[in-house]
C-alpha cells in the first residue's frame, strides 16, 4: 500500500500541523484505485507511487484526482512511456514553479490538453520538463508548444522534429519566447551599429553552433565578417538585446586595435586563451578611451567574483573582471599578478605585450597545476567572441573554417536532380521538404530540340535556312545561399538598387508647358498670348500646362553567355567570370523585381551550330522565386558563343510582351564564335544582321560586354551607343542594376 | 539704373556674419573673384556654404542675390518675365538679370534641382562674352564688372540622375566644402550655440557616427548645421540623448533598425 501522505494517526513530529483531512486520505486512495483498475501496467503504478508521495508533501490539500486523470488522459493518447513520464515530470514542474499549487495546476491542464493535440510528442515534452521550464513561465510554455503545433502542422512526424529540438526551430522559439532576441531580428540594426561606432563595414553572418547548450554560444569573426549564433539567452531580461551590442562592440574593438594576427606556431592551448584574454582586455581598453560609454555596456557581464573555486574558467573570468575594473578586489595570487603586470605598461599597452605577459600567465597557471580542458574551454564573459579572429593557424593546421559560405571561395554545389534547401531560407518549401534528405523533386527530362533558325552568310548576302536548331536543357541546381549571400554581401547596393528604383518607378511629374489643354496656366504662355492679343496679333491657344507622370513600359530578357571563356578565372582569386555574372544577375533581378518591369532571363552556350544550348532560368510568366535563384546558383561554363542564334531565340519569347519598349540585354564578351566555323567574320556579321532584324521589329538589344579583348567587334555587331564596357568584371554586380535604370529611365 | 542699383542694396550684408574658414577657401575664392571666374561650391548639405558665401559678399562688400533652385524652375524665373498692368506690358528683371545689370554676386544654390533646359541660360554669362541674352525683350546685357556668378550642388550618388551638363561643369572652377575636421567643428558649434568647448568636442565625434552611415543606411551623416541645433537644445537644458535624437537622429531616418542603433553607438560616447 502506498504511502498516500502522512497520516494523521501516524504523523511524525517535525511535520507542520496542517495534516490533510480524513477525507483527502480516502480521495487519493480512491484516485490510485482507479489507475489499478484501468490497468495501464506496473510501471505506471510504480512511477505514480514513486513521485506522488512527495507531490502530496508539498500539495497538502490534492486529492490526487487531477493527477489521476492526467495520467490516464496521457496513457490513452500517447501511450504508456509518457504516462509513465508523468510523475517525474510533475514533481520538476510543481519545484520550477516555486511550489505553487495554482502555477502547477495550470501546468498539469496544459499537459492535459496538449496530449489529444499533440499525442505523439508528449513525451518529449515531459521529458524536457526542466529544460522548458527554466526558462519559461506557464504562459510562454503554451505559446512554445503552439509554436510546434503550427511548425509541424497536422504531421506528427514533423511535430515530433520540434518538440525533441532535432530542430533549429525550436530551440528559437524557445528563446524567443524566453524573451530573448534571435539574431535574425537584429541583424540589421547590428549592421548599422557596428559602421556607425566604428567606422568599418561588415558582413553579418549566423552560424549555428551549440544547440544543446546555448549559454555555450560565442561570435567569432574573420578580416570583415562576423559570425553570430543564431540567438544568444537573455542575459538581462530588461534589455536581451544588449549581448549582441556588446559582442558587435568587442570585435569592432578588435578590428580597430588587434591589427596583427598571433601565428600559433608551438604554443599549448592555455597559453592561447591566456594570450587572447590579455588581447581582449587590451582592445576593450583603448576602446574605452575613445567611447567611454562602453564601459557601461560591458561592465553587466562581468560578474565573476573571489570565491574558493579556482578551476581555470573561474580564475580566467576573475583575471578579465580585474583587467576590466580597476576596482575590482580578488585575492588570488595569480589573478593579481596578472593585474600588476599590465598596470606596469598600460600606458604603452601594445599585442606584443599581451602576448609576452599572456605567455608568462599561462606557464605559471601550468606550474599551479590547474587543469585546464581545452575542448571543454568557453571564452567569458559571454559577449567576448572565441578567438580565433586573433589568430594565425599554420597552412597545415586545421583552421576551423568559418568561410564555407563565404563568397571568397564560391564552390557551387551542383546536385544533380537534387533540391538542397538551406536551413530556413527557402518560403516556398513544404514543410516535409525542411527535414527530409535530398529527393528527387522535379521531373527533369531530356534535352529538348525546340526550334530552328535561319544564319545569314555575309559572304553571299543571304539566310541559310533552319541552319541552327537550339536546344533546351533544364538548368543545373545550385545552392540558393549563395544568392542570398550576394544580397548580403552587396547590401549597399541592394540599398542604391532600392533608392534608384524609388526614383525611375515614380518617374517625379513633370510639368510640360504650352499645352492646350491642362490642370494649370502657364503663366509664361499666357502672357505672351495677352502681348500677342494686344499687338494685334493671333494669341497663341496653348495657355496651359500640366504634370505629366512618366510611367514605365518596358519588358527586358537577360540574355547570359555561359561559354567556356567565363569560366576564366579572375586576378588573384578563384572567382570565375560566370560566378560574377551570375551575381550580377541576382541583383539585377532584384532591381527588376522591384522595378516592375516584366523580365525574363536565360544563359546559352554552342556545341555547334546543330546544338545552341538554352537554358530558362526564369520566364516572363513564372515569378523570380527560389528555384531561379537555384538556377542561378547553378550556373557552369562550357562550349562556343553563337549568340546571333540565341538572339533570335530569346527574342520569341520577348514577342510575348506586349510593352511600348522590349529590350534583350546580353552579358556577354562580345566575340561570337563557334567551334565549326573557321571564319572569325561570318558569326560576326550573323549576329549584327539579326540584331538589324530584331531592331526592325521593334526589339533592342544592348550588352554589357566583360572582358572582351582590345581589338573587339562589340561597335560593329551592337551599334556604338548599344554597349558597354566593363573594364573590371568584379566591378559588374555594383555596376549592371544602375546601368540598366539609367539605360530604361 | 538708378532703380537697379537701389533693389540691388537691399541685398547687401550689412553685418559680418559669423564663418571660420575651414581651409583656404576664402583666398580661393578671393582670387576666382579677381577674376570673376565662375565658381561651384561643392559640398554636402549644412557643410556652410551659403554662410561663407555671405562672409565673402560681406568681405568683398557686394551685393549678394541667392535663388534656390527647384526642378519647376523656369527659364524665366531667372530671367525675367512681362507682366501685364492696366495700360500694357512691363519687363521685371529676375534676380539673375538684376545682378549682372547692377553688379552682384548671383549665388544659384543646388543648381543640379532646376532642369538643364533651365541652366543653359547662364552659359553667355561664363564666357568671355559675359552676356546675358534677354531673347523676349530683345536685349543683350553685358555684365556690370562687379558681377560673379557662383553655384553650388551637393555631389552624392542621390544625385546620378540629376547632373550637371559637361559643357555647364567646363565654364566653372570648384571649391570643395566638406565638414570641418573634428577641432575646427567643435569651435564652430560651441560659438553658435554657447555650449562649452568639451560638450562641443563630444558632439562632433557622435556626429561622425552618423557620418560613418552615410552611404550605408543614410543618405548624409549629420550636418554641422544639425550640430549645432543639437547643441543649442544642450544650451536649453534637454538631456544629451534626447537632443541628440530630436536633433539629429530623427530628422535624419524614419527606419527604425537605423535609429536604435544609433542611439546605441551614441551611448557609447556618452
Amino acid at each position: 500500500m502506498p504511502d498516500l501522505g502522512a497520516d494523521p494517526q501516524t504523523s511524525s513530529s517535525n511535520k507542520i500541523d496542517s495534516s490533510p483531512p480524513t477525507n483527502l486520505h480516502e480521495n487519493r486512495k480512491r484516485a490510485y484505485d482507479r489507475l489499478v483498475s484501468a490497468g495501464y501496467g506496473l510501471a505506471i503504478l510504480s512511477s505514480y507511487e514513486r513521485y506522488s508521495s512527495d507531490l502530496f508533501d508539498i500539495l497538502l490539500h490534492d486529492d490526487g484526482a487531477k493527477l489521476s486523470d492526467a495520467m490516464s488522459v496521457i496513457a490513452i493518447k500517447s501511450g504508456a512511456l509518457a504516462a509513465e513520464a508523468l510523475p517525474s515530470a510533475a514533481l520538476k514542474a510543481l519545484r520550477l514553479l516555486q511550489n505553487d499549487p495554482a502555477l502547477f495546476y495550470l501546468w498539469l491542464d496544459l499537459m492535459m490538453s496538449s496530449a489529444p493535440t499533440v499525442p505523439e510528442s508528449m513525451l518529449p515534452i515531459l521529458l524536457n520538463t526542466e529544460k522548458l521550464l527554466t526558462k519559461l513561465n506557464i504562459h510562454q510554455l503554451r505559446a512554445w508548444i503552439f509554436a510546434g503545433i503550427r511548425f509541424g502542422g497536422t504531421d506528427p512526424e514533423a511535430r515530433l522534429i520540434f518538440f525533441t529540438f532535432a530542430d533549429l526551430n525550436a530551440q528559437l522559439w524557445l528563446d524567443k519566447e524566453s524573451g530573448a532576441t534571435p539574431f535574425f531580428e537584429i541583424k540589421r540594426g547590428l549592421g548599422f551599429y557596428i559602421n556607425a561606432l566604428w567606422g568599418v563595414d561588415t558582413q553579418l553572418i549566423e552560424h549555428p553552433i551549440n544547440l544543446t547548450d546555448d549559454l555555450a554560444n560565442r561570435t567569432s569573426f574573420s578580416r570583415d565578417t562576423l559570425y553570430f549564433p543564431p540567438t544568444f539567452p537573455a542575459y538581462f531580461a530588461q534589455d536581451p538585446a544588449s549581448i549582441y551590442y556588446a559582442s558587435a562592440a568587442h570585435i569592432g574593438a578588435h578590428l580597430r586595435f588587434s591589427l596583427d594576427k598571433f601565428p600559433v606556431r608551438q604554443l599549448k592551448p592555455l597559453q592561447v586563451a591566456i594570450i587572447s584574454l590579455i588581447e581582449d582586455a587590451r582592445a576593450e581598453s583603448m576602446a574605452m578611451n575613445i567611447f567611454p560609454g562602453l564601459r557601461q555596456l560591458w561592465g553587466p557581464f562581468h560578474n565573476a567574483v573571489a570565491d574558493d573555486v579556482t578551476t581555470a574558467p573561474k580564475l580566467f573570468a576573475r583575471l578579465a573582471h580585474a583587467l576590466f575594473d580597476d576596482n575590482y578586489k580578488d585575492d588570488n595570487s595569480w589573478v593579481m599578478r596578472g593585474r600588476d603586470m599590465v598596470l606596469a605598461q598600460r600606458k604603452s599597452w601594445t599585442q606584443e605585450n599581451s602576448r609576452h605577459i599572456g605567455g608568462i600567465l599561462a606557464n605559471e597557471l601550468g606550474q599551479m597545476r590547474v587543469q585546464f580542458n581545452a575542448k571543454s574551454f568557453i571564452v567569458e564573459p559571454a559577449y567576448r567572441d572565441d578567438n580565433r579572429g586573433l589568430w594565425e593557424f599554420a597552412s597545415n593546421e586545421q583552421s576551423p573554417s568559418m568561410e564555407s559560405s563565404s563568397l571568397d571561395s564560391l564552390h557551387i554545389n551542383q546536385i544533380e536532380d537534387n533540391l538542397y534547401v538551406g536551413p530556413m531560407e527557402c518560403d516556398e518549401a513544404e514543410d516535409d521538404e525542411l527535414n527530409q534528405p535530398p529527393v528527387k523533386i522535379l521531373q527533369l527530362g531530356e534535352p529538348i530540340s525546340v526550334a530552328t533558325y535561319p544564319e545569314y552568310d555575309y559572304l553571299t548576302d543571304s539566310e541559310r535556312p533552319n541552319w541552327t536548331t537550339i536546344i533546351e536543357h533544364a538548368p543545373n541546381l545550385g545552392s540558393i545561399t549563395i544568392i542570398d549571400d550576394t544580397l548580403e554581401k552587396y547590401k549597399d547596393v541592394v540599398s542604391d538598387i532600392e533608392k534608384l528604383i524609388g526614383n525611375a518607378k515614380i518617374g517625379h511629374a513633370r510639368k510640360i508647358n504650352k499645352k492646350y489643354e491642362g490642370h494649370d496656366l502657364d503663366i509664361d504662355a499666357c502672357i505672351e498670348s495677352e502681348i500677342s492679343r494686344r499687338v494685334g496679333q493671333s494669341p497663341d491657344g496653348r495657355v496651359y500646362s500640366i504634370l505629366e507622370r512618366r510611367n514605365r513600359n518596358l519588358a527586358v530578357m537577360v540574355l547570359l553567355d555561359i561559354s567556356e571563356s567565363t569560366n576564366d578565372r579572375l586576378e588573384n582569386s578563384n572567382v570565375r567570370v560566370i560566378d560574377v555574372e551570375s551575381q550580377a544577375a541576382a541583383l539585377l533581378a532584384k532591381a527588376l523585381t522591384g522595378l516592375g518591369d516584366p523580365f525574363a532571363i536565360s544563359a546559352f552556350c554552342s556545341n555547334k551550330r546543330e546544338d545552341v544550348r538554352y537554358y530558362r532560368i526564369k520566364d516572363f510568366d513564372s515569378g523570380y522565386d527560389n528555384h531561379s535563384k537555384m538556377y542561378l546558383a547553378g550556373l557552369s561554363g562550357g562550349f562556343s558563343t553563337r549568340l546571333g542564334a540565341a538572339l533570335r531565340h530569346s527574342a520569341l519569347d520577348l514577342k510575348t510582351q506586349h510593352t511600348q519598349r522590349r529590350l534583350i540585354l546580353v552579358l556577354s564578351d562580345g566575340q561570337p564564335s563557334d567551334i565549326d566555323v573557321k571564319d572569325d567574320k561570318y558569326l560576326v556579321e550573323d549576329t549584327r544582321y539579326a540584331i538589324h532584324g530584331l531592331a526592325k521589329e521593334g526589339i533592342n538589344v544592348f550588352c554589357v560586354a566583360l572582358n572582351a579583348p582590345r581589338e573587339n567587334n562589340l561597335n560593329r555587331i551592337f551599334g556604338v551607343k548599344n554597349f558597354f564596357h566593363i573594364d573590371d568584371v568584379r566591378t559588374l554586380p555594383s555596376k549592371l542594376p544602375s546601368l540598366y535604370i539609367r539605360l530604361t529611365s | 539704373m538708378k532703380h537697379v542699383m537701389k533693389r540691388l542694396s537691399e541685398y547687401l550684408v550689412s553685418s559680418e556674419p559669423f564663418y571660420k574658414p575651414v581651409g583656404s577657401e576664402v583666398v580661393y575664392y578671393e582670387a576666382l573673384f579677381a577674376d570673376r571666374t565662375p565658381v561651384i561650391l561643392k559640398g554636402p548639405t549644412g557643410s556652410g556654404k551659403t554662410r561663407f558665401m555671405e562672409y565673402m559678399a560681406h568681405r568683398l562688400k557686394v551685393p549678394l542675390l541667392s535663388v534656390s533652385c527647384h526642378e519647376d524652375m523656369t527659364a524665366s524665373d531667372l530671367l525675367g518675365r512681362f507682366l501685364l498692368d492696366k495700360d500694357g506690358t512691363i519687363w521685371r528683371d529676375g534676380p539673375l538679370t538684376l545682378a549682372v545689370r547692377g553688379g552682384a554676386i548671383c549665388y544659384l544654390d543646388e543648381i543640379v534641382e532646376a532642369r538643364q533646359d533651365t541652366s543653359v541660360v547662364i552659359h553667355s554669362l561664363t564666357d568671355h562674352r559675359r552676356m546675358l541674352f534677354l531673347e523676349k525683350k530683345n536685349e543683350a546685357v553685358t555684365a556690370h564688372e562687379n558681377f560673379h556668378l557662383v553655384v553650388s550642388y551637393n555631389p552624392g550618388y542621390q544625385n546620378s540622375f540629376k547632373d550637371l551638363k559637361e559643357s555647364t561643369k567646363q565654364r566653372f572652377a570648384a571649391i570643395n566644402f566638406h565638414y570641418p575636421e573634428a577641432l575646427v567643428e567643435a569651435e564652430i558649434v560651441s560659438r553658435e550655440s554657447n555650449i562649452d568647448l568639451r560638450m562641443a568636442t563630444k558632439l562632433v565625434q557622435i556626429a561622425g557616427q552618423s557620418r560613418n552611415l552615410r552611404g550605408h543606411g543614410l543618405e548624409e551623416g549629420c550636418s554641422t548645421r544639425m550640430l549645432i541645433h543639437v547643441a543649442r537644445l544642450l544650451a536649453r537644458g534637454i538631456p544629451i540623448r534626447d537632443a541628440c535624437d530630436i536633433g539629429m537622429i530623427s530628422p535624419l531616418t524614419d527606419d527604425d533598425d537605423i535609429r536604435k542603433s544609433l542611439n546605441a553607438s551614441f551611448e557609447a560616447c556618452i
